[in-house]
C-alpha cells in the first residue's frame, strides 16, 4: 500500500515538475516549481524502489538509498528508467549459485609441479633429493623416484642410488629396476657392438670401436659403475678409443680418449688426446676445461686461471663455469 | 609313462578333494621358493587330498613340470591368460545383448578411478561365478561397448582410445576365462589361494560358488611386485605427449595406472574374501593391511625346514671355513646375480684364491643368464667364479664357506635357513624379513646372535666387505654359524609350520 502511495506521488511530482518546464520559467520560478517537485519526486521513488531491493543491497545506510536517489535527481527521467529496467532485473535475477561455492583440493605432494611449468626449463631438480631423505609416506618418495624419468642420466642416477638404501622395500624396488633399466639398455647396446666387431666382414671397425668407447665410457660417466668395476669399464673404453684411433684418427674419439685417460688419471696420455683433438679441429674452448682439469689433478694451480679464461665470456658467466670463474679468475 | 601321459591323467582324473590350491606361475612347473613350500605343504600333509588350479601366463613357458605329482594331489587344471587374448572370429549368431547392469558393475569395480564398494565387488563376483557374464558379453555385446566407451568418456586421459579399448578387453577377458575354469573345477571344502592377483580372483569366484572358506597365503606382496613391474613396463603404450613432457611429473599415463589399480582392485576384493590371511613375517602382514585386508583377519605363519633331514648335514661339513662364496638360486634379474659378480671382484683380489659358485637353473632367463657369463669373463674372473647350474641344495650348501643373497626382492627366503642348518653363515641384501631372520626378530631371537650380515640391496662393496670379514675372522665365523643353528632349530622348523597349516584346515574344513 504505502509502496503505491510513494510511487503515484512520485509520478505526480515527477509530471508538475515536467509540466512547468515548458513554461518557461525563471531560475527562482525554476528553482520552485521545477527542481523542487523533482527533488521531492526523486526521494519518493528512491523510498520506494529501495524497500524493493533485495535485503542484503539495503544496506549501509544512508548510501543505498542515496545512490538510487542521485541517479534519479541528476539524471532526469533517464536515470529512474535506468534504475528500473536494468538495476532490478539484474538485482532479482541473478545467475544460478550453486550451494559449494569452494572446491576441496588435497595438498599436492612433494615433487609436484603444475603442468604449465613444462615451459620453463630453470627449475631445480636438487629438491627431490631432499623428498627421498625427508619425506615420510613412501608413495611421495615413490613419486620422486618417477619424476626422474624425465631428468637426463647423469642427474637421475645419484637420485636412484641414494633411493636403493630407502627403508621401504617399494622404493628400493623401483629405483633397482629403474637403475637396471638405464644399465641393460648400456650394456645391450655395447653387446651389439662386440656381435658386430665379431663378424668378420664387419664394415668400418674404427666406428664400431667408437661406439663401444663411447658405451663403456657411458656407463662411467652415468655412475652406474664404481669401485673395480669402474676401473674394468673404463680400461675398456680407453681400449676401444685406441683401436678405434690406431685405424682412423678422429678428434672427436681424441677428445674422448682424453677424457678417458683423466677419468683414469693418465694425465699425460689425456693430454696428449685433448692436443690431438685440438689439432684435429676441435675448438679450443671445447677442451679447455678438461686440460684446466688435468692442470688442477697435477697441481699446476697457475695454469687453471689461464686455461678458464680461454673460454668465451659467455661459457663464464652461466653454470656450470661461473663459479670457477669466480673463484679462479 | 611319458610326463605327458601323466599330465593327462591327472587332469581328467577330476577326483574331489580336501583343498583346492588356487596357484599362479609357481608350482609344479617352476623351481623356487613359493613352489618349494608349496610341495612341503602337499607332502607334508599326506592325508589331505589336494586339488590344483594352475593360471599361467604364456601356454609355451610352462612346459616342464619341476616337481613329481605326489599322490595326494587329485586333480590339475590348468588355464593361461594369454589364452583369453586369443579372440575367436565373430559370427553373426554370436551377437550377444550383455547385461548392462553386469558390465557397469565390472567396470565400476575394477576400472572406474574411485575405490569401489564391497557391494559392486559382491555383485560383480555373482555375474561371474554363476556364468551369467559370458565371453561373449564382455567381448561383443553392446552393453559392454556402452560401458566401456562411457569409462573412456568420463574418466580417461589418455587420447588414444584404441588403447584404452585393447587395455580394457586385455584385463577383462582373463576374468572371465578364470571364471570359465573354476566352474569345472571338482568341488572341493575348502579354497587356499598362494597369492592375490588372478589366482585370488579365482578364489573369491570359487568361493562364491562353493560357499566354503578361503584361506590366503602370501609370500610376496603380489600388488606390491605387480605395481613396480608395470611402473617400467615398456609394453604399455605411451601417449606421445607424455614422452615430450619434461615437467617432473610423476603421473605415468593412463594406461599404466589402469593396469596398477586393476590389480590392486583384485587385491582388495580377494583381502575382502579371504579369512584368514596370512603372511611370512610381519613386515609382510603390515603391508596387506594397508592395502585393505582386515587386521583381525591377519596372522603370521613363518616357513619352517624339516630340522630332522637338514640337521645331520652339518657332519659332512669339511674342517675349517671353505674358500667358497655361493649364490643360490634361479639366475634371474631379481635375484641380483650381476651384484654377486662384482663383489667376487673385490673378494678375489683381496683373497685370491676364493671361489664364487653360482647354483642354480639357467634357462629362465637364457638372456640374462649369458648377460651374467659375459660379465665374468669382461670381469677377468673366469678362474674364480663358476655357474653350477641345478644342484642339491643338500649336497651344495656344506661345501659352501658363506652364502649369499643379493635378492632385491624375498619374503622369506627358505634357502636361508637350509644353509644354516648345513651350517653355513649368510650375507644377505637387506629385503623382506632377511634382516629379522639374520639379527632376530624379538629381544629373545636377538640374543641368539647375528648368524650372519645384513648390507644393502645392490652394493658389491658392501657385500664384499661382508663377507670378507666372516671369511676371515673364524671366531667371528664360528659365532654366526652357532646362532644360525640355534635359530632356525628353536624358531623355523617345518613341523610348526605344519602343524599350523594343518590346525588351520581342519578348523577352516570343520574336521579333516
Amino acid at each position: 500500500m504505502i509502496n503505491k502511495l510513494l510511487f503515484s506521488g512520485a509520478l505526480i511530482f515527477e509530471s508538475l515538475s515536467w509540466a512547468m518546464i515548458f513554461r518557461e520559467p525563471t531560475l527562482l520560478e525554476g528553482m520552485l516549481y521545477v527542481v523542487l517537485p523533482h527533488a521531492v519526486a526523486c526521494v519518493l521513488l528512491a523510498i520506494a524502489v529501495w524497500m524493493f531491493l533485495p535485503t542484503r543491497y539495503k544496506a549501509p545506510l544512508p548510501w543505498a538509498p542515496l545512490f538510487l536517489f542521485s541517479i534519479a535527481f541528476f539524471i532526469p527521467l533517464l536515470g529512474i528508467v535506468g534504475v528500473i529496467f536494468s538495476v532490478f532485473p539484474a538485482l532479482y535475477l541473478q545467475r544460478k549459485r550453486y550451494a559449494q561455492v569452494w572446491q576441496n583440493i588435497g595438498v599436492p605432494g612433494l615433487p609436484f609441479r603444475p603442468l604449465e611449468r613444462r615451459h620453463s626449463p630453470m627449475f631445480q631438480d636438487g629438491g627431490l633429493q631432499d623428498v627421498l631423505y625427508l619425506a615420510t609416506d613412501p608413495e611421495r618418495r615413490l613419486n620422486a623416484l618417477l619424476a626422474t624419468r624425465r631428468m637426463p642420466s647423469h642427474e637421475s642416477v645419484p637420485i636412484l642410488k641414494l633411493a636403493l638404501r630407502d627403508p621401504a622395500d617399494d622404493v628400493r624396488l623401483l629405483a633397482y629396476s629403474m637403475l637396471d633399466q638405464k644399465e641393460s639398455g648400456i650394456n645391450h647396446r655395447i653387446e651389439r657392438l662386440l656381435e658386430r666387431l665379431g663378424q668378420d666382414d664387419g664394415a668400418e671397425p674404427e666406428a664400431t670401436h667408437a661406439g663401444l668407447a663411447r658405451w663403456y665410457w657411458e656407463l662411467a660417466y652415468l655412475g652406474l659403475a664404481q669401485g673395480s668395476v669402474l676401473d674394468h669399464v673404463l680400461g675398456q673404453a680407453r681400449k676401444h678409443a685406441e683401436q678405434s684411433l690406431a685405424l682412423e684418427s678422429n678428434p672427436e674419439v681424441h677428445l674422448l680418449a682424453g677424457r678417458i685417460a683423466l677419468e683414469q688419471g693418465d694425465l699425460s696420455a689425456a693430454r696428449s688426446f685433448f692436443k690431438q683433438a685440438q689439432n684435429g679441429g676441435i675448438r679450443y674452448e671445447k677442451i679447455a676445461p678438461f686440460l684446466a682439469e688435468a692442470a688442477f689433478a697435477a697441481g699446476q694451480y697457475d695454469e687453471v686461471p689461464h686455461l678458464l679464461s680461454k673460454l668465451p665470456e659467455h661459457a663464464l658467466s652461466r653454470p656450470p663455469f661461473a663459479a670457477l670463474a669466480r673463484y679462479w679468475l | 609313462m611319458t610326463v605327458q601321459q601323466k599330465n593327462a591323467q591327472l587332469i581328467t582324473h577330476g577326483g574331489h578333494a580336501d583343498v583346492c590350491l588356487l596357484l599362479e606361475g609357481t608350482w609344479p612347473y617352476v623351481r623356487g621358493g613359493v613352489s618349494s613350500w608349496i610341495n612341503q605343504i602337499i607332502l607334508g600333509l599326506p592325508d589331505v587330498t589336494f586339488s590344483i588350479l594352475f593360471i599361467g601366463g604364456q601356454r609355451e613357458a610352462y612346459t616342464k613340470r619341476h616337481y613329481e605329482i605326489p599322490t595326494n594331489v587329485v586333480h590339475i587344471e590348468e588355464v593361461f591368460v594369454e589364452d583369453a587374448w586369443h579372440f575367436a572370429p565373430r559370427t553373426e549368431q554370436e551377437a550377444s545383448e550383455g547385461s548392462v547392469r553386469d558390465l557397469q558393475n565390472m567396470y565400476r569395480y575394477f576400472h572406474h578411478p574411485q575405490k569401489p564398494d564391497e557391494i559392486t565387488g559382491e555383485a560383480v563376483l555373482g555375474s561371474l561365478a554363476s556364468g551369467q557374464l559370458t565371453m561373449q558379453d564382455v567381448l561383443r555385446s553392446r552393453a559392454s561397448w556402452e560401458a566401456i566407451t562411457e569409462g573412456y568418456l568420463n574418466h580417461c586421459s589418455d587420447p588414444s582410445f584404441i588403447n584404452y579399448f585393447w587395455t580394457m578387453r586385455t584385463m577383462q577377458s582373463p576374468m572371465v576365462m578364470i571364471a570359465e575354469a573354476a566352474a569345472r573345477m571338482p568341488r572341493a571344502r575348502l579354497l587356499h589361494a598362494i597369492s592375490t592377483g588372478y589366482a585370488g580372483l579365482a578364489g573369491c569366484i570359487l568361493k562364491r560358488r562353493w560357499q566354503c572358506k578361503f584361506i590366503l597365503s602370501e609370500h610376496g606382496i603380489y600388488t606390491k611386485e605387480r605395481k613396480i613391474d608395470l611402473a617400467q613396463a615398456s609394453w604399455i603404450a605411451e601417449n606421445a605427449d607424455e614422452a615430450l613432457n619434461s615437467s617432473l611429473d610423476p603421473t605415468s599415463g593412463y594406461i599404466r595406472s589402469m593396469w596398477i589399480r586393476f590389480f590392486e582392485r583384485i587385491g582388495l576384493m580377494v583381502y575382502r574374501n579371504a579369512n584368514p590371511i596370512i603372511a611370512l613375517y610381519d613386515g609382510n602382514r603390515q603391508r596387506q593391511i594397508i592395502d585393505g585386508a582386515a587386521p583381525d583377519r591377519t596372522r603370521v605363519i613363518p616357513n619352517g625346514i624339516d630340522l630332522p633331514r637338514w640337521n645331520p648335514l652339518r657332519e659332512s661339513r669339511p674342517q675349517g671355513i671353505a674358500p667358497v662364496v655361493g649364490l643360490i638360486g634361479r639366475v634371474v634379474p631379481i635375484k641380483d646375480v650381476k651384484t654377486f659378480i662384482r663383489a667376487m671382484r673385490t673378494i678375489v683380489t683381496q683373497m685370491p684364491d676364493t671361489e664364487g659358485w653360482i647354483i642354480g637353473p639357467e634357462d629362465e632367463d637364457a638372456e640374462y643368464a649369458s648377460e651374467c657369463h659375459s660379465l665374468v669373463s669382461s670381469m677377468g674372473l673366469e678362474n674364480n667364479v663358476r655357474f653350477l647350474g641345478f644342484q642339491k641344495a643338500d649336497e651344495i650348501l656344506p661345501r659352501l664357506g658363506v652364502m649369499v643373497l643379493t635378492s632385491i626382492s624375498e619374503a622369506q627366503p627358505l634357502v636361508i635357513l637350509e644353509a644354516w642348518c648345513a651350517g653355513t653363515p649368510v650375507v644377505s641384501s637387506d629385503v623382506g624379513s632377511c634382516r629379522e631372520l639374520i639379527e632376530g626378530g624379538t629381544a629373545e631371537d636377538r640374543d641368539l646372535g647375528q648368524a650372519g650380515e645384513v648390507v644393502a640391496i645392490a652394493d658389491p662393496q658392501a657385500t664384499a666387505n661382508a663377507v670378507l670379514r666372516l671369511l676371515g675372522d673364524p671366531e667371528r665365523w664360528q659365532a654366526a654359524q652357532a646362532a644360525g643353528v640355534a635359530r632356525a632349530n628353536r624358531y623355523y622348523g617345518e613341523a610348526l609350520m605344519l602343524e599350523r597349516y594343518r590346525k588351520l584346515y581342519s578348523s577352516s574344513m570343520g574336521t579333516l
